[in-house]
């Protein structure tokens, strides 16, 4: 645990991560488009994802064999009927005007990764992608505002960690074995650029040895590890100097601007939401079979946990070093050649890392997506225009 | 050609299997007196013929199941390239761009489009005094409602304007106007129906079945909307256990009727109403059943659960209609008043009513005192079912516990509205297959018989309405002389 002491009072952060995950699976959530990867927008569509009148969810079974994946990964406990509900409100993103979720029973809860505890781990639809013209980037003060659904009922798998994390760079480095994790896995791209990977932090400062939790506030938008890592640093600053001065700590929703990097508040009326949670009565409770479950299983490779152990233990890696390879599984699986072809385990990562860079292929990159307004018509929505059309991959519904 | 209006849809179809009679005529003299509709029934007819490609049908029709035999389809149902309104503003002019799977199924076994028929806006009233477009009269008296919410296709079939329809039923929606025209109506058990592309008021409820002259041809489309069983587009669409049978039953013998004392002597239920339900209990026994009274405890509590959780899923569903895609758009300065404006004028008071009432319901704070508790009265009335059907192999009710009201006696008291739904929530609540077949007049209006089973029980259910129905003898056909008489006097609306 980092502590900070202001005028000889010590205060310790308490952090707890909220994980965004974009599942890389050949169609969405709950209809048959195919995932999108920067086309054209609005091309990616159907009459279910659009939310049209009449239309139903019918639920991806690869997707839910990825989150099966990532609930065993990070060893939870499988809930054996967990239920989807909708959460309810009114956004031009948010085409039925409720996100199919997750509530009171989650498909994992209880889990474990590298010390830290997962709460839960849960299925749900990610809404769609605007885009605000105008000086504002928001959608208040924005002149126009263009939606592309394209990303629209992208499978999304959300995890959300215990209050585990001590401080930013502890933040920030189980985030990235959480992420080589689930790359590893193969169910995400998890470019945190992209979005593929997004997440929140809860942060709250107490008294050093304590046990008591402070006031959290949630931080969004910090769409790198780098900002990640800053825009927690920067308030657990922003709250030990409201504790210095006798104040207190507001329960919020903090949005980080990597450009200044600072943290302005989410306009309350953006925030002040009831959500009027309740079953989704078009999905029936998803109770995974043994046979899935095991499929899951048996389809798990060696996690970068695990092959760091593994390193340490058996080539007697030091355990930077051992993490250095396993967390990044190209340099890996080069290492792991090079030993095979006869070379000394006892000094690997300097040469290692020198070549790797040329001899790996780089990491595919996704185009990113366009966001050319010349494409789409000011202020109406493409979908009116043109109709809404299957893609070739799709299913009857 | 001049008395095909007097066939059943089966005489119908068996006709044109026979070369008897041509496809093409029997949608023309269909599609003819439908245009001349004066009693509000229709929202959409087709231009001419059939359009190509309307399944089967188009080809050889005399080889189809439903042997080219028109259907009338409420307006609640999304048919591709055909306006669907849900008898709303807010969808005035959308187009859908895909099929609802109950269209496309009976189109493919040879039922045709005849038309869109009007309705409670979003199936949401008992009166179909509340469709934006107008109300439905009813043929047996103008001056009165053809009850709702599927009221339009009711009166299709009971004038004589279409051979058969489609409705949907969500607290009662496809028996009680059945009740009020002098027809049948079968609600399905829930998920024996694909509910894809039709769309919804409260799904956990909403079913799709049909409005028919007679229990054959209920039993005919029934068959041919569950044939091709689950539908892989709606996740709580179920396979039947058993293939359904055209029903033959003439006698009772042996068969345990129970008739609900809750449901059946409450006050609310009109004398003359009462008067039929008796007569047809004595049928029940001349055919060899036996009669016994059973008690349904916490059936009167469900009218109160039914209007908090259906009006709660409700308020979800319908929170797509925002004008941003499709359907009606306010242009306004900023988001909110986007929403504000589209929804304001685009939604009438009723659906008004039950969103306000289904967003109090389940907001912070009241969700447990209203949806929690109203979802325990749910599981409560399925187990009093349950228990009920240890005892007895069906149960009955009145339908409705009124004939046919006035339009306008009852547009100013919701409370009187929902009491129409009285007998035929409970077993929407507990997600159960109910008939209602016509058992007699009071006052010569249509007064209906109502039977529900266990789940998927319908090949039973629908035989012991085929038993009844041949002994009771319902004539159907003042109603559609009469509607030729009302042409002159009612306005259409």
């Amino acid at each position: 645990m980092t502590t900070i002491t202001v005028a000889e009072r010590h205060y310790e952060p308490v952090i707890g991560l909220e994980i965004h995950v974009q599942l890389r699976t050949r169609t969405k959530m709950f209809c048959g488009c195919a995932l999108s990867f920067g086309e054209e927008p609005n091309t990616r569509t159907c009459p279910v994802c659009l939310g049209h009148p009449g239309t139903l969810p019918a639920p991806n079974a690869e997707a839910i064999n990825f989150a099966l994946m990532i609930g065993l990964a990070l060893e939870c406990r499988l809930a054996p009927r967990s239920i989807f509900h909708r959460k309810n409100y009114f956004y031009p993103d948010l085409p039925k005007g409720y996100q199919i979720s997750q509530y009171d029973i989650p498909l994992w809860s209880h889990g474990w990764l590298d010390g830290v505890r997962i709460h839960r781990v849960h299925l749900e639809e990610d809404a769609a992608k605007l885009v605000h013209a105008g000086t504002s980037g928001r959608i208040h003060g924005a002149e126009a505002s263009e939606v592309d659904f394209n990303r629209g009922g992208t499978p999304l798998v959300e995890i959300v960690t215990e209050p585990d994390l001590g401080s930013p760079e502890q933040a920030g480095e189980w985030l990235r074995l959480l992420r080589a994790t689930l790359k590893r896995l193969g169910v995400s791209d998890v470019n945190m650029e992209e979005g593929s990977l997004r997440c929140d932090a809860n942060v709250s400062i107490r008294p050093a040895g304590t046990a008591d939790l402070g006031t959290k506030t949630e931080l969004k938008n910090m769409n790198s590890f780098r900002f990640l890592e800053r825009g927690i640093a920067a308030e657990i600053q922003r709250q030990t100097e409201i504790l210095h001065h006798d104040g207190a700590v507001v329960q919020e929703t903090l949005h980080y601007d990597p450009a200044i990097g600072s943290l302005t508040p989410l306009r309350s009326k953006e925030e002040a939401h009831d959500y009027r949670y309740f079953p989704e009565p078009d999905l029936v409770p998803l109770a995974p079979t043994e046979e899935m479950v095991e499929r899951a299983r048996v389809a798990l490779p060696e996690l970068p946990a695990a092959r760091a152990e593994r390193f340490e233990r058996e080539l007697a890696l030091a355990p930077e070093t051992a993490q250095l390879l396993a967390f990044r599984s190209e340099l890996g699986n080069y290492f792991e050649a090079a030993l095979a072809a006869g070379g000394d385990s006892a000094a690997p990562s300097g040469a290692a890392m020198a070549r790797a860079p040329r001899s790996i292929p780089a990491p595919s990159q996704a185009g990113s997506p366009s966001s050319s307004s010349a494409a789409w018509g000011k202020a109406t929505p493409p979908s009116r225009r043109s109709r809404p059309r299957r893609s070739p991959s799709s299913s009857a519904c | 050609m001049t008395d095909v209006v007097e066939l059943t849809a089966a005489r119908a179809a068996e006709l044109v299997r026979a070369g008897e009679l041509s496809a093409e005529e029997l949608f023309s003299a269909y599609r003819e007196r439908a245009a001349a509709d004066e009693l509000g029934a229709f929202l959409w007819l087709p231009e001419g013929s059939p359009a190509p490609g309307d399944g089967d049908s188009a080809g050889r029709p005399a080889d189809a199941p439903l042997g080219g035999v028109p259907l009338a389809v409420k307006d609640i149902f999304c048919v591709e390239g055909t306006p669907t309104t849900a008898a709303s503003r807010i969808l005035e002019g959308y187009v859908p761009p895909y099929t609802a799977t109950a269209v496309e199924r009976l189109a493919a076994a040879g039922a045709p489009m005849l038309g869109k028929t009007n309705m409670d806006e979003f199936a949401m009233g008992s009166s179909n005094e509340n469709s934006a477009f107008g109300p439905v009269r009813n043929p047996w008296d103008s001056e009165r409602v053809p009850g709702g919410s599927s009221g339009g296709s009711a009166v299709a079939v009971a004038a004589g304007l279409a051979p058969w329809s489609i409705g949907t039923d969500t607290g009662g929606s496809i028996r009680q106007p059945a009740a009020l025209c002098g027809l049948v109506g079968l609600k399905p058990t829930y998920g024996a129906v694909s509910r894809y592309g039709m769309i919804a008021f409260a799904s956990s409820f909403d079913q799709c079945g049909p409005i028919t002259r007679d229990v054959t041809d209920a039993a005919l489309l029934f068959r041919a909307l569950t044939r091709d069983g689950r539908d892989p587009c709606d996740a709580t669409s179920i396979d039947l256990p058993e293939p359904v049978e055209l029903p033959a039953a003439e006698r009772l013998d042996g068969l345990r009727v129970g008739v609900v004392r809750e449901l059946s002597e409450a006050e609310a239920i009109e004398p003359g109403v009462k008067d039929v339900f008796r007569a047809t209990l004595s049928r029940v026994e001349e055919l060899g059943g036996a009669v016994e009274e059973i008690s349904l405890p916490h059936s009167e509590h469900g009218l109160s659960a039914y209007y908090v959780l259906a009006p709660a899923e409700a308020s979800a569903n319908l929170a797509r209609y925002d004008g941003v895609r499709f359907g009606l758009r306010a242009e306004s300065g900023d988001l909110l008043s986007l929403y504000e404006r589209t929804r304001g004028e685009g939604f009438g008071p009723e659906v008004k009513r039950r969103i306000m009432l289904g967003t109090y319901a389940l907001s912070s704070g009241y969700y447990e005192a209203y949806y929690g508790r109203a979802q325990r009265v749910r599981t409560k009335i399925a187990e009093a079912f349950a228990a009920a059907f240890e005892r007895v192999d069906l149960v009955v009710t009145p339908t409705s516990p009124s004939a046919a009201f006035r339009l306008g006696e009852r547009t100013d008291d919701p409370l009187a509205m929902y009491m129409a739904d009285y007998c035929t929530v409970p077993t929407s609540l507990a997600g159960l297959p109910a008939i209602s077949i016509p058992a007699g007049r009071s006052d010569g209006l249509p007064i209906g018989f109502q039977i529900t089973g266990p789940a998927f029980s319908e090949n039973r259910i629908l035989g012991a309405a085929h038993a009844l129905e041949r002994a009771i003898g319902f004539d159907s056909s003042p109603a559609r002389r009469a509607s030729e008489g009302a042409r002159a006097e009612v306005a259409a609306p």
